[in-house]
């Protein structure tokens, strides 16, 4: 019975994928996720947040796989300019530089893009099929979270950030408990008092966490990117070598151990709430470093660096949704962005998301297959093309951007009011950045804060207020606790 | 780094890492007086998160921002973050800083029209950060906020 729903539910996740509109909207995602994510600047994040607005008019299938084809996409293209110019595209390709670039030097760019292009490409395949696997187990599991237990996961989600970013436990802490006082801000839900609204209607609702994320994540990028030095000095010739792109495909054949691990620590890494491609990116590079017969060669142009790197990078992407899709907490800034598109698009990621939008889900599931076949396909094409993209100057892109989030913040709820907001949470975003504070403490902090309050509070009550009956409602509250102290313990013996 | 002297102490301040936490404890500060008066059930967790993150700030504030010295040091090499700033990136931080009074100039002439508030902001934006040439200025904002105003205004009917 069980098995033939389940079944059901695929073969009409695959009529989804069958859609015209869908397949164009798949195409259309890695395409314009490939476009800016060989900005230098333009991270993935980004470009999701910017075209979610554009997405409210389509259907909730159409839209939301676009804007996870064009994730994929602007994950993968980060490593362009990464390889060309010696620039990521996005923080998850600042390791690709150190070899990718020796490539570019040495008249063998081809070569390095056909390599990064095939690790990324199988690597999202491979970390899709992860995600198919595991996430509807989990998500099956997450169905026996009461609400103690949702509460403790939100907290386990804050306190391992700066464990799996490898930033300060404290500041972590500060920047998590900010944005659960920020999520509180509103109509409390027992008693519909308003909280800290400063005699302002609006925020009787509360502050949107997407005007928080847009704040975050685009309006600090925006005037961080304003304050950079001109990037390209340099006019990188790349030939159409048919016979580099072969021994690129070749390369990451050769070198599967390197190739697997990459993937694996990717999806692992991004499963983790708060680290993304960023953090895969160096544990998977410094682990082909330790077990390299020969690891002072990495740094100085060796393949096995690139498909390191770029391996992990891609995988990130299937890996983040798997908590993302299952309990409603991201495992990255861009499915952070993700989470506001899902809620734009009348969804709710969490515990039982899989069992009331079954089809959706693993539509978007499958998408990611031939999203990262795609990639695939115009990485050995046509990244040299794309590359051209690292040239257009900042200059250029910089007021548009700061327009798109002014126009994204607006747009959540109609109001000026939100636009401020997102200023200020711009503005706070660049004190964040300056003093190293894990910026995706704070988004994850709003996002998960609401049900946090409603798991705290009827946990509570439920359990007669004795916070030790509280603590130890159920197995899960126990487990869910030791691996609060265990991420609290790590990182303070790391501190 | 700011230094402060007291008897045979000095303190050493640190500007920049002291910013965040001091503005969380504000934000508490507002916060508690807004809602001292509620019922104890509607701050049954906000209460603690306050609470919790005002001592989160207080920590910050004494671990990364605030140092003791018991010997007074005339001088250390530990100078702050702005002095240190070479020709190049002190204007690339105004740079910054100009967008920004833009960007706050430009949320309160969007309330009169977004159209020709957006092709001045575009433009505006634009020369600071070293466009010269008046037809790229004129082209680039004229055709981005065409294309702007078709998708978020006709299009997607967002009340701009």
């Amino acid at each position: 019975m069980i098995l033939s729903l389940a079944m059901g539910t695929v073969s009409q996740s695959f009529g989804i994928l069958t859609d015209p509109a869908v397949l164009v909207a798949i195409f259309l995602g890695v395409v314009i996720g490939i476009i800016f994510g060989a900005i230098p600047g333009f991270s993935a994040t980004m470009t999701i947040i910017l075209f979610t607005p554009v997405t409210i008019p389509f259907d909730a299938s159409v839209a939301l796989i676009f804007l996870v084809s064009a994730y994929g996409g602007a994950v993968y293209a980060g490593s362009i300019p990464a390889i060309l110019i010696n620039t990521p595209g996005a923080p998850g390709s600042v390791v690709t530089c150190w070899d990718g670039y020796e490539f570019t030097k040495a008249g063998r760019a081809t070569y390095a893009l056909a390599a990064s292009a095939m690790a990324s490409g199988v690597a999202g395949i491979i970390a899709a099929a992860i995600l198919l696997l595991v996430g509807p187990a989990l998500a099956e599991f997450a169905l026996n979270f009461g609400p103690v237990e949702l509460f403790l996961l939100a907290v386990f989600a804050l306190t391992i950030i700066p464990a799996a970013k490898g930033q300060s436990l404290l500041k972590g802490l500060l920047g998590g408990g900010f944005g659960l006082l920020i999520a509180t801000i509103g109509s409390d839900p027992q008693l519909a008092q308003p909280r800290a609204i400063l005699g302002l209607p609006l925020l009787r609702s509360g502050v949107s966490f997407v005007v928080v994320l847009i704040g975050l994540f685009v309006f600090t990028e925006a005037l961080f990117l304003a304050t950079q030095k001109k990037i390209i000095d340099t006019d990188v010739n790349v030939t159409d070598d048919q016979r580099q792109v072969s021994e690129g495909i070749q390369a990451v054949i050769d070198r599967p151990i390197e190739f697997i691990r990459g993937t694996f620590i990717g999806a692992f890494i991004g499963s983790l709430p708060g680290a993304g491609a960023d953090v895969a990116n160096f544990i998977s590079y410094n682990e082909a470093k330790r077990w390299a017969s020969d690891p002072s060669k990495f740094g100085t142009g060796i393949i096995e660096g690139i498909i390191a790197a770029d391996s992990s990078n891609n995988a990130t992407q299937g890996g983040a949704l798997i908590p993302t899709l299952t309990i409603g907490i991201p495992g990255s800034g861009s499915t952070a962005a993700l989470l506001s598109a899902f809620a734009i698009h009348g969804l709710n990621p969490g515990p039982g998301l899989f069992q009331r939008s079954g089809v959706l889900v693993y539509a978007l599931i499958f998408s990611l297959f031939l999203g990262n076949a795609l990639i695939l396909v115009f990485g050995l094409k046509g990244a040299r093309h794309f590359g051209r993209l690292s040239r257009i100057p900042i200059k250029y892109i910089v007021p548009v951007v700061i327009v798109l989030a002014v126009i994204g913040a607006f747009a959540v709820r109609n109001a000026h009011l939100d636009v401020l907001i997102m200023v200020l949470f711009g503005l706070i975003g660049i004190i964040l950045v300056a003093t190293d504070y894990p910026l995706v403490s704070v988004v994850i902090g709003v996002i998960v804060g609401g049900f946090a309050e409603e798991g705290f509070v009827q946990g509570w009550i439920i359990n007669q207020s004795d916070p030790i009956r509280f603590l130890t409602t159920s197995d899960i509250a126990i487990v869910l606790l030791l691996l609060i102290a265990f991420s609290l313990g790590v990182t303070l013996i790391r501190d | 780094m700011r230094r402060v002297s007291v008897g045979s102490y000095t303190i050493k301040i640190n500007t920049v890492e002291i910013i965040f936490p001091l503005l969380v404890l504000i934000f508490c500060t507002i916060y508690y007086i807004d809602t001292r008066g509620l019922p104890s059930r509607s701050m049954l967790y906000a209460n603690p998160i306050l609470y919790m993150t005002a001592f989160f700030a207080i920590a910050v504030i004494a671990l990364f921002s605030i140092q003791i010295d018991s010997t007074r040091d005339e001088y250390d090499n530990a100078t702050s973050s702005m002095a240190g700033f070479s020709n190049d990136e002190n204007n690339r931080v105004m740079r910054a800083i100009w967008i920004l009074l833009l960007t706050m100039v430009y949320l309160v002439a969007i309330r009169i029209q977004f159209a020709s508030a957006t092709a001045v902001f575009l433009g505006s934006v634009l020369y600071v950060l070293g466009e010269e040439d008046w037809r790229i200025l004129t082209g680039y904002s004229i055709v981005l906020t065409s294309i702007l105003y078709a998708v978020f205004v006709f299009w997607l009917n967002i009340p701009l």
